[in-house]
């Protein structure tokens, strides 16, 4: 996947610790995440999350209230982005991005939009246009050179024959297209692109893919990409990182993010009500795992939404849905991961920030390699890779922490987010009596969970703590 | 199209009818007492009514003749005109509207001779020409282009990088004084002075330019106008320097690279074996100024073709996304603004030149708003299109002068000249609402690729400051 010309394999950015406040709002929190170079790193997350805000932070448009943004250049070179301001970005460490809503320079035309992007270049062959206003040649071969970088890239984008009309007369998608090119015509080594394919019917979407891949495989450039279509991030995606009131829960391939329990969640968003029911249930019933009360819940819901038909815009989520007829990269695993997203849909209103609360997540959709019995928040594989150290927690031995990791229990937010049946259920398996209420292993791991959120290399945020929901 | 306009005539009549007896009626309903009565006050001090029917019929009959003819006429063809239009919109433009700037060149160049030429008939001798050619000359040509160079200096400002600078004139007046006190001090040459008079100039632009880079819009116009404002106070209060409001008079004439238009011996008359005439001297500035007004166009039109002049443009379209594209905003507001200084410099030297003398009045806020407004009547960003609102503009006020045959229709005790501003307001509106965008709307890219088409005024913005 990764193009060969790439010398350096170190991250070409890496993101550490952003927090960007705006008065009380905390839109970013202790943010963390890596962009391979060379690769194609989606950020993605539901409306609010906070994702154009950490673009914001990365191309120097806002400060970051606290955090380190690491750019490595091909050559090694190193950048703080966030001691940069914003066109010294695009100048030096050679970031580009783009807009949410298209900010092209409508009056001029498109092959001048494409001339000013490489002002610096100009400039320089200009003299500052000292030597440029008298006329010296070496200005006119930069200026047809110029001109030459444009016709490529208008080849590229198809929009050659319209080089000489405004940019503001051209079509939407036609737009988005030039934009994209106008920022690579600054020859960045990172290209930052908020929401390219939004407005985009399926087959200008498709366009757009094999636009991204060409740029990646052809100029090396590496891409982080705000999207909501999920069309295209799972097409193309090589990483994904998942945000959730500004918050990483989620952070691995694009199948891996798309069984993430906690990421459909997110999408799909649980009701409050709903979710006492579940618990009340699960508890009248003595039941060690809630999922079975999802499952008698959701048949409603199914339903339901089966009825209304309303937005499948739940199911579009992670079966690459209706909108987009692109083959999913995967049939099955989509398939497998639209099952278990249709049965917490509990109501098809989906693109609401979540209320949801961590032990709701439904787990049948991970809960393969976990063993029987397990709780109703394990999860397949440690987060990131990287198991917290549960032997941190008094009480809990090496022999346990692996008995806990079979049981798809790795980290501390997951034991602080048990609720009674959880215990009971652990318990069960660990062949404890009480000895986790009586060690407090729930407020130890809390304690820890708040910790590592902390720390640089921490993990995602306890799971339990959105629920505050934005301020 | 015959069809429908027999068909369509009698209801856009009927509909007229209706519309003109309904415009009387408001007109009557309005003008009664405000037209119709007079209150006067006689020898005695009592209150007389006046009854003033014939008055008031007229202001009536004129509504609603006025509506009815809007309605059945005017407006059908402005419609049926536009639908033309559009059809020959497709058309090359047409011949004389291509060779317009070279045509208008040639007669610059011409003009004082042609001037000369004419009124030396009219006379029958050629000092007589060369004599009634003074006014023309100087009220006409060289009034009228200061304000195309002025105009042409702001229009980088303005109408390229999309700043609203309503205190341009402050540029005008350091070049001015710059010329003035240089000269009067040191004794330093017309010609050593104009570039030092830009430069300096330049660097006031740029003074201002930093203070002022952060605001935009509104704010922006604002603090350029106080600066202007600030210019003219320093200037009528530190009377050490300046000499206050009585200015500074005797200022050095320029010289013809050496030779200067005096009346002894190696004067330009003498040198040239001339008459001797006060024209010359005019007709020097004549072209003299046209040139420093072709230099400011040439360089624009240059720079617009480099990054720093494309970059201008795009500030003026969208500032952040500039900024996305690793464009210092800051340096490019500094040129602009410096640049644009620079020949308000220029021009403000010449001014001082010309004039002999400079004083404070000279460079008030409605100089500034008079060149703001050149560039938007002609359209921001067009040359020729500036060149032609600043003929209308100061060749119009001036024109207006003579409205002497007016004398003979209101009577004597009527001055035609108070009622030149009015008229000259009233045209700027229909001017407005005619073309919103100036006499030449139109962009014209400064690169292509294919073919140059100009692009149309309901793409390009206007600039935020």
């Amino acid at each position: 996947m990764v193009s060969e010309v790439q010398v350096n394999s170190g991250p070409i950015l890496r993101v550490e610790r952003l927090s960007m406040k705006f008065g009380g709002l905390v839109a970013v929190n202790s943010l963390n995440f890596e962009a391979k170079r060379g690769a194609i790193t989606a950020l993605i997350g539901p409306n609010g999350a906070g994702k154009t805000t950490v673009f914001n932070c990365i191309t120097g448009f806002y400060k970051p209230t606290e955090g380190m943004l690491t750019l490595t250049r091909q050559g090694g070179e190193q950048f703080l982005l966030e001691r940069m301001s914003d066109f010294v970005i695009t100048k030096k460490a050679k970031v580009a991005r783009t807009f949410q809503n298209i900010r092209l320079f409508s009056g001029l035309t498109v092959l001048e939009n494409l001339l000013v992007a490489q002002h610096n270049a100009l400039m320089l062959s200009s003299g500052f246009t000292i030597l440029g206003l008298l006329g010296l040649p070496t200005y006119k071969a930069a200026a047809a050179q110029a001109i030459e970088k444009a016709r490529f890239w208008l080849e590229k984008i198809n929009l050659v024959d319209r080089a000489d009309d405004p940019a503001g007369d051209l079509p939407y998608g036609a737009q988005r297209r030039l934009e994209i090119a106008r920022a690579m015509c600054t020859e960045p080594e990172l290209l930052c692109l908020d929401e390219p394919a939004a407005g985009l019917n399926a087959r200008e979407s498709a366009e757009l893919n094999k636009l991204l891949l060409d740029i990646r495989d052809e100029t090396g450039t590496s891409i982080l990409l705000i999207e909501h279509d999920m069309s295209v991030v799972m097409e193309i995606s090589d990483h994904v990182v998942v945000l959730e009131y500004g918050t990483k829960i989620a952070d691995g391939t694009p199948e891996m993010v798309k069984n993430d329990p906690k990421v459909i969640a997110a999408y799909l968003g649980v009701e409050d009500e709903e979710m006492e029911e579940l618990i009340e249930q699960a508890e009248a019933a003595g039941a060690d795992d809630i999922t079975a009360a999802v499952d008698l819940l959701s048949t409603d819901a199914i339903h339901e939404l089966e009825e209304t038909k309303a937005d499948v815009a739940p199911v579009e989520l992670v079966a690459t849905g209706p909108v987009a007829p692109l083959k999913p990269t995967s049939p099955s695993s989509a398939q497998r991961a639209a099952k278990p997203a249709v049965k917490s849909a509990a109501k098809p209103a989906a693109k609401r920030p979540s209320t949801a609360k961590a032990p709701a997540k439904p787990s049948s959709g991970a809960a393969e390699p976990v063993k029987k019995g397990a709780t109703s928040n394990a999860i397949a594989a440690p987060r990131g890779g990287v198991p917290d150290r549960l032997i941190d927690i008094k009480g809990i031995g090496p022999v346990n922490e692996r008995k806990l990791n079979e049981h798809g229990i790795y980290h501390f937010d997951q034991i602080a987010a048990w609720k009674k049946a959880d215990i009971v259920a652990a318990e069960a398996y660990l062949a404890f009596d009480g000895r986790i209420a009586r060690e407090d292993w729930i407020g130890q791991a809390k304690k820890l969970a708040k910790a590592a959120s902390a720390k640089p290399a921490g993990n995602a945020k306890p799971a339990g703590k959105k629920t505050g929901g934005a301020k | 199209m015959a069809d429908t306009q027999v068909s369509g005539r009698s209801p856009v009549f009927a509909k007229a009818i209706k519309e003109g007896f309904v415009a009387g009626a408001l007109a009557l309903g309005l003008f009664l007492l405000i037209v119709g009565f007079r209150t006067d006050q006689n020898i005695r001090n009592e209150l007389v009514l006046t009854q003033r029917w014939g008055l008031l019929a007229i202001f009536v009959l004129i509504a609603a003749v006025g509506r009815f003819l809007l309605t059945a006429y005017i407006t059908p063809w402005f419609a049926a005109r536009s639908r033309t239009k559009r059809v020959a919109a497709v058309r090359e433009p047409s011949s004389i509207r291509k060779y317009f700037p070279k045509i208008g060149l040639l007669l610059l160049f011409l003009y004082p001779f042609v001037v000369i030429g004419v009124l030396a008939a009219y006379n029958g001798s050629w000092m007589g020409g060369l004599q009634g050619s003074l006014k023309y000359v100087d009220n006409f040509g060289i009034q009228i282009l200061i304000y195309v160079m002025l105009a042409w200096g702001l229009n980088i400002v303005v109408g390229l990088a999309g700043l609203l600078d309503l205190g341009y004139v402050a540029f005008y007046a350091v070049g001015a004084y710059s010329y003035a006190l240089l000269s009067a001090q040191f004794g330093l040459s017309f010609w050593l002075l104009l570039p030092m008079a830009g430069i300096f100039a330049a660097l006031w632009g740029i003074m201002l330019g930093f203070p002022v880079l952060r605001l935009r819009g509104d704010y922006l116009a604002i603090v350029t106008l106080a600066f202007g404002e600030i210019i003219r106070l320093v200037l009528i209060n530190w009377t050490v320097v300046t000499k206050g409001t009585f200015g500074i008079s005797g200022i050095a004439k320029a010289t013809l690279f050496g030779i200067p238009f005096t009346a002894g011996d190696g004067g330009f008359a003498k040198t040239f074996g001339l008459p001797m005439s006060g024209v010359y001297y005019k007709i020097f500035l004549y072209y003299l100024i046209l040139l420093l007004a072709l230099l400011t166009a040439w360089v624009t039109i240059r720079l617009r073709r480099m990054p720093i002049g494309r970059a201008w443009e795009a500030l003026r379209e969208d500032e952040i996304a500039c900024r996305s594209l690793g464009i210092n905003t800051t340096t490019t507001k500094l040129t602009a603004f410096a640049t644009g200084a620079m020949f308000g410099g220029f021009a403000g030297s010449f001014f001082a030149a010309r004039q002999g003398f400079v004083s404070p009045e000279s460079f008030v806020f409605l100089e500034s708003a008079i060149i703001l407004a050149i560039v938007v009547l002609g359209g921001m960003g067009s040359l020729v299109g500036i060149a032609v609102a600043a003929a209308v503009m100061i060749g119009g006020t001036e024109l207006l002068r003579e409205l002497e045959f007016l004398k003979r229709i209101f009577g004597n005790d009527f001055t035609p000249e108070l009622y030149r501003m009015l008229l000259f307001g009233l045209a700027m509106i229909v001017v407005m609402v005619w073309k919103p965008r100036g006499f030449v709307g139109n962009r014209e890219p400064s690169a292509f690729l294919h073919k140059r088409k100009m692009v149309s005024s309901e793409f390009t913005k206007e600039g935020h400051g």
